[in-house]
């Protein structure tokens, strides 16, 4: 898959893991890896970047097995990021099929 | 359209450092210190976060049953990583990425390469001088020994002429030379007894006019030469003076805010130099004492060995 795409998308898939259950980073790779394809380092990254714009906040909690765990929770900007990204990517890929279309005929 | 964005300026920015490199081997403290030298940019609390996550993915991936090194190759490269991050942070990530990697060996390297410079250009400056000072020494050395050689050659016949004339034959140097002084003193007094002794004094007069006439000549030059030299001296240290009132000023004016530091640093080099000129000139005065001291230390050396 084109890495550009898998850029593009890796937000929204990420938000939208979030938005579902609070996650640590760990278990938040591996749940985006199951959509894309994506290098986990560069979720790292993504996370930092979203929790610096208040989309989402951070806690620690307890594990059974090694050191506490830093949990994501997608705040109530992140929920209203997530919904115009959603709509964003759905006008977006609306628009690049309808071309497509258009184009094949 | 905000989707293509970042990857865009990703993608922009793998292809101006030279886009896919090689991932090293390297084991979990190697991967996180590499890392926090890209990150140093970061507050340190920051840093300790984002280490902390990639270190915990790291164990996580370990204990899911990957070695260290496959858990640590998946991240890629660390530069990109780094960058990703740094991006996360609104920092440009060529800054960073090109500080602690590129920027600083050059700088040591350029720094180094001055330094041998300066080194070598400091041992040039102190061979030439030296050697141009030796030169000098050594020349004006040879001069001497040389008018020192004429005066002995015109001087000895008139002396040794006056000496056989007087009938002193075995005399030793030193003998003579006590003698020739007695003789210039008392020159007056031999005029008067016979041709023998008109003849030898006027021999006596004659070498101790040359000898004189040489010292007075050398005498001449060498204080012509310093007298050259004092004024350049002097010269140098008045500019020197003048360079330095004007600096202060324009310093002063240069702290109100005027537009003047250029001129400023033009002055303040004018002064060095006038300095150095100075002190140049003052080198290259020829100071006698030294050595009359050094034959004096020689002559009652001499005594005592006696």
């Amino acid at each position: 898959m084109n890495a550009q795409f898998k850029k593009g998308v890796l937000e929204l898939v990420v938000l939208e893991s979030v938005r579902k259950r609070d996650m640590y980073g760990y278990e938040l790779v591996e749940e985006v890896s199951k959509v894309i394809d994506v290098n986990e380092g560069t979720i790292y990254p993504l996370l930092k970047r979203m929790t610096n714009e208040r989309y989402f906040e951070t806690y620690l909690r307890e594990s059974t097995e090694g050191p506490p765990r830093k949990y994501y929770h997608l705040t109530a900007a992140g929920v209203l990021y997530r919904d115009s990204l959603e709509k964003e990517w759905n006008e977006f890929q609306e628009r690049v099929c309808t071309f497509l279309r258009e184009q094949a005929d | 359209m905000y989707f293509f964005e970042g990857a865009g300026r990703l993608m922009r920015y793998r292809r101006q450092t030279g886009g896919t490199q090689e991932v090293e081997r390297m084991n979990k403290t190697e991967f996180l210190n590499d890392l926090k030298k890209y990150l140093s940019i970061l507050e340190d609390r920051e840093q300790e976060d984002i280490l902390e996550e990639y270190a915990q993915h790291i164990d996580m991936k370990i204990s899911a049953g990957l070695s260290e090194e496959e858990a640590i190759r998946d991240f890629g490269s660390v530069e990109e990583l780094a960058a990703q991050i740094l991006e996360a942070y609104h920092v440009n990530p060529e800054f960073q990425a090109v500080k602690p990697e590129k920027r600083l060996p050059d700088m040591t390297g350029v720094t180094r390469k001055g330094k041998r410079l300066w080194e070598r250009a400091v041992h040039f400056v102190k061979g030439t001088a030296g050697k141009a000072g030796n030169l000098g020494k050594t020349c004006w050395d040879k001069v001497k020994a040389a008018a020192a050689g004429i005066v002995h050659i015109l001087g000895t016949p008139f002396i040794w002429l006056g000496k056989r004339l007087k009938g002193h034959e075995k005399l030793t140097k030193e003998d003579a030379m006590a003698e020739e002084r007695r003789i210039a003193e008392k020159e007056s007094g031999y005029e008067k007894r016979g041709t023998k002794g008109l003849f030898h004094s006027f021999a006596c007069f004659l070498g101790g006019i040359v000898s004189a006439l040489w010292r007075c000549f050398l005498w001449c030059v060498r204080w012509g030469w310093n007298g050259i030299m004092i004024a350049a001296a002097i010269f140098g240290g008045f500019c020197c003076m003048l360079l330095l009132f004007f600096f202060a000023m324009l310093f002063v004016w240069l702290l109100q805010g005027y537009p003047l530091a250029g001129v400023t640093l033009a002055c303040f080099g004018g002064v060095l130099c006038a300095g150095a000129f100075t002190f140049l000139c003052a080198t290259f005065l020829i100071l006698k004492k030294k050595e009359d001291t050094t034959e004096r230390e020689e002559m009652t050396e001499e005594v005592q060995h006696a």
